[in-house]
């Protein structure tokens, strides 16, 4: 008896709990109630949906403020905290038409973004399948305005800088010397093969505080995750060989990735002709080994080593000279990584790495051997701080080590064997900390922020800066964003610009200030970009008679970029157009005149089509305007070379091999129209002789496979 | 007394509320119901169900991939009565949840399976995105393969874009047939784990039978319709839509 009292008694309490109701009516913005709308608590499973008028009814057993979510697709989700008591409740609710997710980094000013992923500005394939670029992602970005092609080289010349201003970063290690047959225009390829990587974010301007301080531009790459299985790669072309593999040791825990390339072209100049330019043709190698081990679901570490070297021997012609200009460079960099994501959502990576450049140049007078070490460790850390707000944190330590010997001429225009040379020995080192802090905060369904300021110690010579930065986005429609982006950024003089005999110890460092202002219209189809910019520079290196360089340089850049992605009917890709008008008073250059990449219109196209599922081909076409050059002494940049034209044609035909297997076959051709351009002339001391730098190669074919098993 | 318990019982259920796997089962029967039914409401009551297990973060990735199945079904359902729009609302978002499924998980080689099939969809509906989400597909359901050789539901969805796809572009018929009676006889000996999806097992026989028709065999496809209704006689897609269309 007692027993079935009791159960009555919980029947009571039970059904007396139910009593409980939440009503209530969900409308749009026009108050039309809307229909299929979940209305759940978050603390149990309770929930219920809207009908045909919006009304819901919940019935529910636990008292108390609780929070009630609203979800509808294509609506702003809601939170509400509802008291639930005795009495009945009944609320009232509007929900906003939603817009797409905010994205901060795709949708930052001035910046690309590449990877595997929707919503990237480029992915890996579409690297490789841009004509052109060579299967480089450094030349496929050429291919974005604010980037400048000065020559048929790789280098990242961003919206008026040379290539020294923009950093390139791969896993946190900074590259400091990030391309193959380097030289002090760039280099003729990237070092890091696309297929090395899981994602890219490229900004010509700009960027946040935690992507560090140079005055232009910044690549920062992140290599391959974890592979799902073991496979092994293998390629040969008319001028390189490569061979790779990933080895899935143990699946989601460890595994092993190597690649390495051999890189000869002789059979490329004998076929397309021009290998009498060369007394030795470009030739390199170059290996990887990494090693990723995920000791939790939420930690790994990752271990990367990149070496290379090569060489090049060009046969040269200057009013001066006439002899081979001979170059070789070695490259290692090694990092390890550490990445960890703890339960609060924080979200830890920390890396230390080593890069090493060595190089050794002659031509004629000029003698240069140069070693180069960079040693960084780099921690950023990533706080969900609240709600829509995230705390980036960063620390840098580095030290730089460069050692120069080097034999210049006086007069830059005479390599001859008896003109008056200076001999250069530069042994500099340095220790630099830096600082970061950034507030990521989406302060509604339309504006994003981003603010940030960064400190920068340097200890030889001692000084310290401070950079402010913000951005804001500002969403139009669920498609049309304004950006506004502003920011000062810094960049430290070269080594050999702070040596006490050759330079100058006490320089300080440069300065640019960034303002942009952009629109971007992103829908799943189709990507445009249209962005202002303006950047003034100041403390710029100037030569000095008395201290050999001051800060008293100065200039500016501004201009517009405009680009445009599309997917159209088995046509897709993009075309880019940039202008840009800049000056400097800087370094040999006492007044304020073009720069030397001060190229005004630059338009590229590149466009693919998928001709069936196994064949794509693709075209990249692209016009600029000549870049200024000097004509006669002391008139800096006062004349402007013929506009360049190139285009490139890549066909490319995949086949399945097997169940996972695929080989791609490939053929391109360079240049097809067989221009060539002049990128410069040597000219003789007293400017009245002169020969041209033209460009390397005519049209010229290129083919050869990837098989992937 | 009896009867006083299991209200007791049933009360209680409510009172200390389900155990994620029990509500898990109970929105399959939704789902299940609202299938046999044609249900759109049904359908968006399966969904909300599932959405509001979304914080349960144990199994996040499978009410994820429920949220997700049910988006595709609304698709069928929308794009049945000619509203593209809608349909493609439930479309993306599906898409969207299954790249987070298969974050959260990833070795759910069913998530990557209808992941490829949701991508598949939406090239039907726009047929120019096929130069963007066509590799994407079919990479994503050779990975689930890879990961599930004997899952028949890859299988079903291999097959099924191996018949819409234009010859032209890779697709082929012969193909989608071998597949399609591949993942038949991989159904008969199918047995997924209660929480897992066990759709499909009726299907199979709706998609020969549609094939059929495409080749121009009407006697064979009446034939596999009737041999879905054998595994489910409650198939309303064969019952009240497939069928009478050949009749």
């Amino acid at each position: 008896m007692k027993t079935i009292i009791s159960i009555f008694v919980s029947i009571s309490i039970i059904l007396g709990q139910h009593s409980m109701t939440i009503t209530g009516k969900i409308s749009d913005e026009n108050g039309d109630g809307l229909a299929y709308v979940n209305v759940y608590f978050m603390d149990t499973l309770e929930g219920a949906m809207s009908d045909e008028d919006g009304v819901f009814s919940i019935p529910t057993h636990t008292k108390g403020e609780r929070e009630l979510r609203i979800s509808h697709i294509g609506f702003v989700e809601k939170n509400i905290i509802v008291d639930v008591g005795n009495n009945p409740v009944d609320i009232q609710i509007i929900l906003e038409k939603s817009f797409m997710e905010m994205d901060p980094v795709s949708v930052s000013a001035g910046s690309f973004t590449m990877a595997d992923e929707e919503g990237q500005t480029l992915t890996s394939l579409e690297v490789v399948t841009t004509a052109g670029a060579a299967a480089d992602i450094f030349r496929a970005v050429q291919t974005f305005p604010g980037v400048n092609q000065v020559d048929e080289g790789a280098g990242m010349y961003v919206r008026g800088g040379d290539v020294s201003e923009t950093t390139v970063i791969l896993d946190q290690a900074t590259i400091s010397h990030p391309y193959k047959y380097e030289s002090d225009t760039g280099g003729y390829f990237g070092m890091i093969d696309p297929f090395l990587l899981s994602g890219t974010y490229f900004s010509t301007g700009g960027f946040s505080a935690k992507y560090g301080n140079v005055l232009s531009g910044v690549m920062a790459m992140e290599s391959l995750d974890m592979p799902s299985r073991s496979s092994v790669t293998i390629g040969a072309g008319l001028a390189a060989i490569s061979a790779g593999g990933s080895w899935v040791v143990k699946p989601d825990n460890l595994a092993i990735q190597f690649s390495g390339n051999y890189s000869n072209t002789t059979y490329l100049f004998k076929l397309n002709g021009g290998e009498e330019r060369f007394e030795q043709v470009p030739t390199s190698w170059d290996g990887n080994v990494s090693s990723i081990w995920k000791y939790s679901p939420m930690g790994q570490i990752k271990v990367f080593h990149y070496s290379n070297v090569d060489e090049i021997g060009v046969n040269t012609e200057s009013p001066t000279f006439k002899g081979i200009m001979l170059n070789d460079n070695h490259t290692q960099l090694s990092n390890i990584q550490w990445r960890h994501l703890t339960q609060k959502g924080i979200f830890i990576k920390s890396s230390l790495s080593k890069n090493q450049f060595g190089q050794g140049l002659t031509l004629g007078n000029i003698d240069k051997e140069m070693d180069d070490q960079l040693l960084k460790w780099r921690t950023d850390i990533s706080i969900p701080a609240a709600n829509k707000m995230t705390w980036n944190i960063g620390f840098i330590l580095d030290e730089l080590k460069t050692g120069l010997a080097a034999t210049f001429p006086l007069d830059p225009n005479d390599f001859s064997p008896d003109a008056e040379t200076e001999q250069y020995n530069v042994d500099y080192e340095s220790l630099h900390y830096g600082i970061y802090f950034e507030n990521e905060y989406q302060w509604s369904q339309k504006i994003f922020m981003t603010a940030g300021l960064r400190t920068d110690i340097l200890d030889n010579p001692k000084q310290q800066v401070w950079d402010p930065r913000l951005s804001l986005n500002y969403r139009l429609s669920d498609s049309q964003f304004l950006k506004l982006a502003t920011g000062i950024y810094h960049q430290y003089p070269k080594a050999q610009y702070r040596d006490e005999w050759v330079g100058n110890p006490d320089l300080k460092s440069m300065t640019a200030n960034h303002y942009i202002l952009g629109y971007e219209y992103k829908s799943e189809l189709t990507n445009f970009k249209a962005e202002w910019y303006k950047k003034d520079y100041s403390q710029l290196l100037l030569d000095d008679e008395e201290t050999n360089y001051s800060n008293k340089g100065e200039g500016y850049a501004y201009g517009a970029d405009f680009f445009l992605k599309g997917t159209l009917p088995f046509i897709s890709g993009w075309v880019s157009y940039s202008y840009l008008q800049s000056e400097r008073k800087e370094l040999d250059h006492l007044e304020l005149v073009p720069t030397d990449y001060d190229i005004n219109h630059n338009i590229t196209a590149a466009l693919k089509t998928q001709i069936n599922t196994l064949n794509n081909a693709g075209v990249t076409y692209r016009y600029t305007t000549g870049k200024p050059y000097t004509p006669a002494l002391n008139e800096w940049n006062s004349a402007i070379l013929p506009a360049m034209q190139r285009l490139d044609l890549t066909f490319s035909r995949l086949v399945p091999i097997g169940k996972d297997g695929l080989l791609v076959l490939y053929l391109s051709v360079s240049n097809l129209l067989d221009k060539t351009n002049i990128y410069g002339y040597f000219y003789s001391s007293d400017y009245s002789e002169r020969t041209e730098l033209k460009s390397t190669h005519g049209r010229n074919i290129y083919f050869g496979f990837n098989l992937n098993l | 007394m009896k009867k006083y318990l299991i209200i007791l019982l049933a009360l209680s259920t409510l009172l200390i509320g389900q155990k994620p796997d029990d509500f898990i089962l109970s929105g399959k029967k939704i789902i299940h119901s609202a299938l046999e039914h044609w249900n759109e409401q049904e359908m968006m009551n399966a969904r909300a169900h599932f959405e509001r297990g979304l914080h349960l973060n144990d199994k996040e990735w499978l009410f994820r991939y429920y949220v997700a199945y049910c988006n595709d079904q609304l698709v069928h359902y929308y794009q049945s009565k000619g509203d593209k729009k809608t349909a493609l609302t439930y479309l993306n978002d599906g898409i969207k949840q299954l790249n987070e499924v298969i974050k959260l998980n990833k070795d759910f080689a069913d998530g990557y399976g209808l992941l490829s099939s949701m991508y598949g969809e939406k090239m039907g509906i726009q047929p120019w995105t096929g130069i963007m989400y066509g590799s994407r597909s079919s990479t994503l359901i050779r990975k689930a393969i890879q990961l599930e050789p004997n899952n028949p539901r890859l299988y079903m969805i291999q097959g099924t874009s191996a018949m819409f796809t234009p010859e032209k572009w890779g697709g082929s018929k012969e193909e989608a047939k071998e597949l399609y009676l591949k993942a038949a006889e991989l159904f008969k000996t199918d047995n997924p784990p209660p929480l897992m999806p066990h759709y499909g097992k009726s299907d199979i026989y709706a998609w020969l039978g549609q094939l059929e028709l495409k080749m121009g065999h009407p006697e064979e496809a009446k034939k596999y319709y009737h041999k879905a209704l054998d595994v489910d006689p409650n198939n309303n897609w064969v019952k009240k839509q497939l069928l009478p269309r050949i009749k």
